[in-house]
């Protein structure tokens, strides 16, 4: 099951290859075939996942240590099916959008989403590096290639930042390989060897200093932010819904599982600083965002505002945030995936983004008009989506961290209504601009995708325990590696599925049969 | 006792260029001029064969020139490895084809030499073997002014090294009376080396440093690479500077007295390197900068060496392991960039603007190119990668972390220009594109091409495979 999430993508974008020799729509088919079905082992990966952590490991490179080593928990689970989630979507998307060089534009998909699926499973630190640096190239041609505007600006600036961080991040992880070799003489990259590691408080600013470079590029935190700005608008549609929905959660991901394990005291010496950055990211995405004027840019600020809302959960670092943290992350993946959707159909429609050209589409098209105002609305934290929960998570262990962040957050939720608001208005009120020529509503491809994106907003919200009550942890955090492994020591055996007796879930049927079948 | 078995690789090689040379002179037509080529491959093929017969079987060496010890043939393998694709890739000149491939052979030659130097005199002669040989080839197309050109600039200018490096190899032998490493390695051990020997090692470092285009001394290395016809300019950037680092890896006593030259022209190499790469805007000469940006890597990997060398190479990676793998990792990429580029375009002076719309209009070569350019930077999924990661995690396991960070920090620069290799390749439009000739390839050497541009993405997954296939079984 481990290896399917990554097979599938991989011999996807070889047959996608083959079929595009055929035709374009050949292509397109097979991309999506394979999308699919990595849908499908993911979901089962995490059913099973739910009761048992998953592992695979491999020594892979014996000279220098490194193992071919997969973990899949709770929560590395749900990421890698938040990606083959998106990933069905950015091909569908992308089926009446792309016309030129449809092959190739599946082949670097797909890499991406092979790359995304390994940094999310990997559990050794040089795969979780290969992962990393595998969306490189993908992104900068998915971008570069068929990205509008100053597209390969904006490729460029992407790979530039994406790699300056990361070179940080490799030297914390040779930085720990070289300590474990110090300590142990064994040459190891495995995360459960360079875990016992005893680094000092100086070291452990340094190597959590690097971690968090390498990791707030991607997420972005604000200085490192920049890359967004230009990078999310100007990526075609599936390439800003990966971005947005998935990459960004790569660096928050990195962030706790790797640089909150490998450097709990330098996390919690750099929590306070961090919360502010987090808060002010927040601050700072929602008010350019108010004062954008092009759909796709204020999606982007909005994005980031979000992302860092997310970022505010995990460095709080309580329980509530953490779950918080979790189900934002599979929310705002969707929501965010669902508004560049409808920018991207906007766009596709008009060839034109800006809020001076469009208007009273409400009008025109009622369909896309009522999907706007729902996800606009959620991201913004609509009751009964699964935004709402998370913010309220994410709000209340704020409170409970200190009133004052907590009294900023919630200031912050408000902030988000301005900009939602602005952003339907500017686009379905209003007058219709003469210029609005020929405007067909949503075609039922797009009223599908919609469709599903906003059931599974409403699923989320109306059961978000399903997400949140495995992360199921019992003391305050220093680490997420310590509170996943006292989860998986009383309520799992690891490799072997088990029942827990302490386990508060409700099983339900389907689980039960897909425990089954797993069990075979 | 000295057994004269010991140099039958270089007797081979030099035998077989001088033969190429007569039979080149009665075979000028098309089907023997392929067959000129396949002699040079028979030649390398055999001369293989002979290092790894003789490593270590007939004692060590020859009066100590040579050392034919599992090692040194590991070495020497790799090298010839590189020539061999060279041979393969190389466009057949219009004329002259049998000097072209005698010359390629005589490279292979001062390759094997340096790479298996057991004696100052012998380091001498292996470079200015490979030397010659390069000068020529730069200027190999004497008919244009640029080529003669920079054939002249290199040869005025790796002159000058020469010139350090035999003053230097005097006064070192002013002050031990001998020219053998060996013994020049123990009468250092314990001992601080008097003010002359100094001064006279000093000097041969400039030397070296010329050879190997190290900041401060590559002035010479962009305009020679640009003059040079595709073939030779991958030449000197992977088989010559290989060669190169190769004959000082028995000078690693030089560390405990030279460390902080050594290690300056590591750093400014990492640095400058990549710094003056992000200005340039033709490609030959971006290649030029990243491969002074290599000889800083390969140097720090020299760096990390604290022992005695190896008799052979370990099965686990040390920092001698690292700078093997690291000449092939790196050469194979620097040789198949420049034949990839040759193969687009074979005008002398190629600027990112030329390459517009060649990922769609020549898609395998462009193809080729950018996974070479991927190896170049060092990026996952191709061998450069590991080569670099090898380097960098020797360096931090001897401690030297300022110094791999240096690295990190340039590799990171670095990946600027090489962005823009591939930004120009594959996401301007070909309309755009000045000038839209488009030059042919054999079938062969696209052939050649995938081969290689395939083998370094399959050994980034098996990277040991390729370790193990370079530390050989003999």
């Amino acid at each position: 099951m481990l290896m399917l999430t990554l097979i599938i993508p991989l011999a996807g974008a070889l047959f996608v290859l083959l079929a595009g020799r055929v035709n374009a729509t050949g292509a397109r088919v097979v991309a999506l075939i394979s999308t699919v079905l990595s849908l499908q082992v993911a979901y089962l990966l995490a059913a099973q996942a739910r009761f048992a952590v998953i592992e695979v490991d491999n020594l892979w490179i014996p000279s220098f240590g490194v193992h071919f080593a997969l973990q899949a928990d709770w929560i590395a689970a749900l990421m890698v099916l938040l990606t083959s989630f998106l990933s069905v979507f950015a091909v569908a998307v992308s089926w009446r959008e792309i016309t030129e060089r449809v092959t190739s534009f599946h082949v670097w998909l797909l890499i991406l989403q092979l790359g995304v699926t390994i940094v999310f499973l990997a559990r050794d630190l040089m795969l979780f590096y290969l992962g990393w640096e595998l969306m490189l190239i993908p992104m900068l041609f998915l971008i570069g290639s068929w990205g509008t505007g100053r597209k390969e600006y904006s490729a460029f600036k992407f790979v530039l930042f994406t790699f300056t961080g990361s070179i940080f991040m490799l030297s914390s992880m040779l930085y720990l390989y070289y300590r474990h070799i110090v300590d142990t003489g064994v040459a190891s990259f495995h995360m459960d060897d360079l875990l016992q590691v005893q680094l000092s408080q100086g070291e452990q600013w340094w190597v959590f200093l690097g971690f968090l470079i390498g990791f707030g590029v991607k997420a972005p935190l604000l200085p490192l932010h920049t890359w967004l700005i230009d990078a999310y608008p100007n990526a075609p549609t599936a390439g800003s819904l990966m971005l947005s929905g998935v990459l960004s959660k790569t660096g928050i991901y990195g962030l706790f599982r790797i640089g909150e394990s490998f450097a709990p005291v330098g996390f919690s010496d750099f929590r306070p600083l961090l919360i502010w950055l987090a808060l002010a990211g927040i601050f700072y995405g929602a008010w350019i965002a108010f004062s954008q004027r092009d759909i796709k840019r204020l999606i982007a600020y909005a994005s980031l505002s979000h992302v860092n809302f997310i970022l505010l959960g995990i460095f709080i670092a309580s329980d509530e945030g953490f779950k918080g943290a979790i189900l934002q992350m599979l929310c705002h993946g969707i929501s965010t995936a669902a508004l560049f959707l409808i920018a991207g159909a906007i766009q596709h429609r008009i060839s034109d983004r800006e809020f001076d050209s469009l208007g009273g589409l409400w009008r025109i098209a009622p369909a896309m008009g009522a999907f706007f105002l729902f996800f606009a609305f959620a991201s913004l934290g609509l009751p009964g989506t699964g935004n709402f929960v998370g913010e309220l998570y994410i709000t209340a262990a704020a409170l409970e961290y200190h009133w004052v962040i907590g009294g900023l957050t919630a200031v912050a939720v408000l902030f988000a209504a301005f900009y939602s608001l602005r952003l339907f208005t500017a686009a379905m009120h209003g007058p219709e601009p003469a210029a609005l020529p020929n405007f067909p509503d949503t075609n039922s491809r797009e009223n599908l995708l919609l469709s599903v994106l906003a059931i599974m907003l409403i699923i989320l919200g109306l059961f978000p325990s399903v997400i949140t009550a495995p992360i199921n942890t019992g003391t305050l955090p220093t680490g997420i590696e310590t509170r996943m492994r006292n989860l998986s020591e009383t309520n799992y055996s690891s490799n072997h599925i088990m029942l827990s007796h302490h386990s508060t879930l409700p099983i339900t049927v389907a689980d039960a049969a897909l425990l089954q079948e797993a069990e075979q | 006792m000295i057994s004269w078995l010991n140099v039958l690789p270089e007797a081979i090689l030099s035998v077989s260029a001088v033969v190429l040379l007569i039979v080149s002179t009665l075979a000028q037509s098309g089907p023997m001029r392929d067959l000129l080529r396949w002699i040079s491959i028979f030649a390398i093929a055999a001369a293989s064969a002979a290092l790894i017969y003789t490593s270590g079987k007939f004692g060590l060496s020859v009066d100590g020139w040579t050392l034919a010890t599992p090692f040194t043939t590991s070495v020497s393998l790799v090298l010839l490895s590189l020539v061999a694709w060279a041979v393969l890739t190389s466009p057949i000149p219009d004329t002259s084809a049998g000097e072209w491939f005698a010359l390629l052979l005589f490279a292979a030659l001062g390759s094997v030499v340096l790479a298996r130097v057991g004696n100052l005199a012998a380091l001498f002669l292996g470079i200015e073997v490979l030397s010659l040989t390069l000068y020529i080839m730069v200027g190999f197309k004497y008919t244009s002014r640029l080529s003669l050109r920079g054939g002249v600039m290199y040869l005025v200018l790796a002159g000058v090294g020469s010139a350090f490096l035999a003053y230097g190899m005097a006064l070192v032998y002013a002050v031990y009376g001998t020219l053998s490493i060996a013994e020049l390695r123990a009468s250092t051990e314990g001992v601080t080396m008097p003010l002359i020997a100094l001064f006279g090692y000093g000097m041969f470092l400039v030397g070296v440093g010329f050879k190997l285009a190290a900041v401060p001394f590559h002035m010479w290395a962009p305009d020679v690479y640009e003059a040079a016809p595709s073939s030779a300019a991958g030449l000197i950037a992977s088989a010559s500077k290989g060669a190169a680092i190769a004959a000082l890896l028995p000078f690693s006593f030089l560390l405990n007295s030279h460390f902080l030259i050594i290690a300056a022209l590591c750093a400014g190499s990492m640095i400058v390197g990549n710094l003056l790469g992000l200005r340039e805007t033709r490609v030959k000469r971006i290649l030029a900068y990243s491969s002074i940006a290599h000889v800083g890597y390969l140097l720090l990997g020299f760096l990390t060496i604290k022992t005695e060398l190896p008799a052979s190479l370990p099965a686990t990676m040390t920092a001698e392991g690292a700078i093997v793998f690291y000449i092939f990792v790196y050469g194979i990429s620097a040789l198949g960039a420049f034949t990839a580029l040759g193969a687009m375009r074979s005008q002398t002076v190629v600027s990112l603007n030329d390459l517009h719309g060649l990922g769609r209009t020549r898609p395998i070569p462009a193809a080729c190119l950018l996974l070479f350019v991927i190896s170049l930077a060092g990026l996952p999924l191709s061998i450069g990668f590991w080569g670099k990661l090898y380097l960098f995690s020797t360096a931090f396991k001897a401690g030297f972390l300022k110094l791999a960070i240096i690295g990190l920090i340039g590799s990171a620069i670095g990946l600027f220009y090489y962005v823009r290799i591939i930004v120009h390749l594959y996401m301007v439009s070909p309309e755009m594109n000045p000038r839209s000739e488009t030059e042919q390839t054999s079938s062969f050497q696209n052939a050649v091409l995938i081969a290689s541009a395939a083998a370094v993405v399959i050994f980034s997954i098996f990277p040991d495979m390729l370790y193990f296939l370079i530390r050989g079984i003999y």
